[in-house]
């Protein structure tokens, strides 16, 4: 069998892959994607720690539920996400982030 | 009875996982980088099907494979997004992103094998695990349907569990609409104000003469 910390290492792998890219890429709907990496990650932590607090050979599914509720929100985040990058460009003609320093148009 | 998933398939699943994220910060044609999520969507979600969550195996395919990378095409396509054209990359912030994204997998690393119970090699000899305190961090237990039917009452899902079946959404939902029925309505709320938010956001602004 497959010890937690693994389970762990690898989410953890991913999550930071996700961060180096929101840090590294310049473009805005690549930062939503590694956005998007991040949270899958976190599910998936989420679902190894409701199995390995498992009682009576079932698992605890609240870690399993919260895990739901990531997709979910990451879901409404996302439309919302990309509809500010949308009216971004509509606005600013572009999409690269190192233009973005100034908060008035 | 318990899921004989070969440890060696989850080994698998997961490096390919990684390699194909590294592949979503790397490309530079955003389209690629789509292609290379939903790649990492599907790694991940053979990684939840080998924990035995089947049903938020499949919901990570039907919502971030099918809705949240569709949603992300659409918006590219939309957009009419190039390709990176130089390769512009300052090594300040190259430098910095590996930096901080390998620190902080370092440490989740450390936390991770040094839980109660974690072993530094790969599972320990039942001899290591009996003396080593117990906890969290060792095997996880196995998938024993039999055994929980018993704390479940009488019903429809207890028989099904003691038939040797593992309804994993019936289960689930067990949890989700009794114990979190509430946050589950505020998240349907919450998705509700999503969709309103992104119609509002997306809309242009009409000019008044």
């Amino acid at each position: 069998m497959i010890p937690l910390s693994h389970y762990l290492i690898f989410s953890g792998l991913l999550f930071s892959v996700g961060l180096a890219g929101a840090l590294i890429r310049r473009n805005l709907l690549v930062v939503l994607m590694c956005l998007e990496l991040m949270l899958s990650a976190a599910g998936v932590a989420l679902v190894a720690f409701s199995r390995a607090a498992g009682t009576m050979g079932l698992p605890v599914y609240d870690g399993q539920v919260m895990a739901l509720f990531v997709v979910a929100i990451a879901a409404a985040e996302v439309a919302i996400g990309l509809a500010l990058a949308v009216s971004v460009r509509r606005s600013g003609k572009t999409l690269d982030t190192d233009g973005m320093n100034s908060l008035k148009d | 009875m318990d899921f004989p998933v070969s440890d060696i398939v989850f080994y698998v699943f997961a490096v390919l996982a990684v390699v194909s994220s590294i592949m979503v910060v790397g490309l530079r044609n955003p389209v690629s980088s789509a292609m290379s999520m939903a790649l990492t969507f599907a790694f991940t979600a053979a990684v939840l099907f080998g924990m035995g969550a089947f049903f938020l195996g499949v919901v990570q395919i039907i919502v971030y494979a099918g809705a949240i990378l569709v949603l992300f095409l659409f918006v590219i396509m939309m957009l009419d997004v190039k390709r990176q054209e130089k390769r512009r990359l300052d090594t300040a912030p190259l430098l910095v992103g590996v930096a901080v994204a390998a620190s902080l997998a370092g440490m989740v690393a450390n936390v991770s094998l040094s839980l109660p119970g974690a072993c530094r090699t790969v599972c320990c000899t039942a001899d290591e695990q009996d003396a080593r305190p117990a906890g969290l961090g060792g095997c996880l237990p196995q998938l024993d349907p039999r055994r929980g039917a018993a704390a479940l009452k009488p019903g429809d899902l207890r028989t099904r569990l003691e038939q040797g079946g593992f309804p994993d959404t019936a289960l689930v939902g067990r949890t989700l609409f009794t114990a979190y029925n509430l946050p589950f309505v505020f998240v349907g709320t919450a998705l509700l104000v999503g969709a309103v938010g992104a119609v509002a956001l997306g809309r242009r602004s009409r000019k008044q003469d």
